[in-house]
């Protein structure tokens, strides 16, 4: 699994701890890297994936429908669950502010053996670390 | 003096480019795994 993972792109480092099965992934600076991807590389590997949290700087912004959207980079954002820490955040949509934000991308739905190898990844947002 | 110039506007161009991809981005990733052995 570290081997599929590392191969993928936009991934400086990859660190498995076998013991509570976790896997710490940092980032290359060139900002390429691909949640989906690592998800879909993780199960290629024939490993399950229970739940992918991320940190992430960006911008608040609104999409087409109005819904709240991270802006990590000018082509690629993520859809941010409507919980209380997002509408909270309305007020920065549309503005300069850059937030840095933890939050869980996938959790494997409960009850189902093997979840999609593509869901449709929403942020639900753990924790506002910075705003600058 | 117009080659400096020139320069640095390249320069300016150049920066603007790059600082918005250095400022946001994916910072780190965790996964928790199932089925490891």
């Amino acid at each position: 699994m570290k081997q599929h993972l590392g191969r993928q792109s936009g991934v400086q480092k990859v660190e498995v701890s076998l013991l509570d099965g976790k896997v710490d992934i940092t980032p290359k600076e060139d900002g390429q890297i691909e949640p989906a991807g690592l998800l879909k590389a993780t199960y290629d590997s024939g490993v399950s994936v229970a739940e992918m949290d991320i940190t992430a700087r960006g911008k608040i912004v609104k999409d087409a429908s109005g819904n709240l959207v991270l802006q990590v980079e000018p082509n690629r954002s993520f859809a941010l669950v409507p919980n209380d820490l997002a509408k909270a955040l309305e007020t920065f949509a549309g503005t300069s502010t850059r937030l840095t934000i933890r939050g869980q991308l996938y959790k494997k739905p409960a009850g189902k053996k093997k979840a999609e190898s593509s869901p449709p990844l929403k942020l639900a947002i753990l924790e506002v670390q910075s705003k600058e | 003096m117009k080659t400096t110039k020139k320069r640095l506007a390249l320069a300016v161009v150049l920066g603007m480019m790059i600082a918005p991809a250095a400022l946001a981005q994916i910072l780190h990733i965790e996964m928790r795994v199932e089925g490891m052995t």
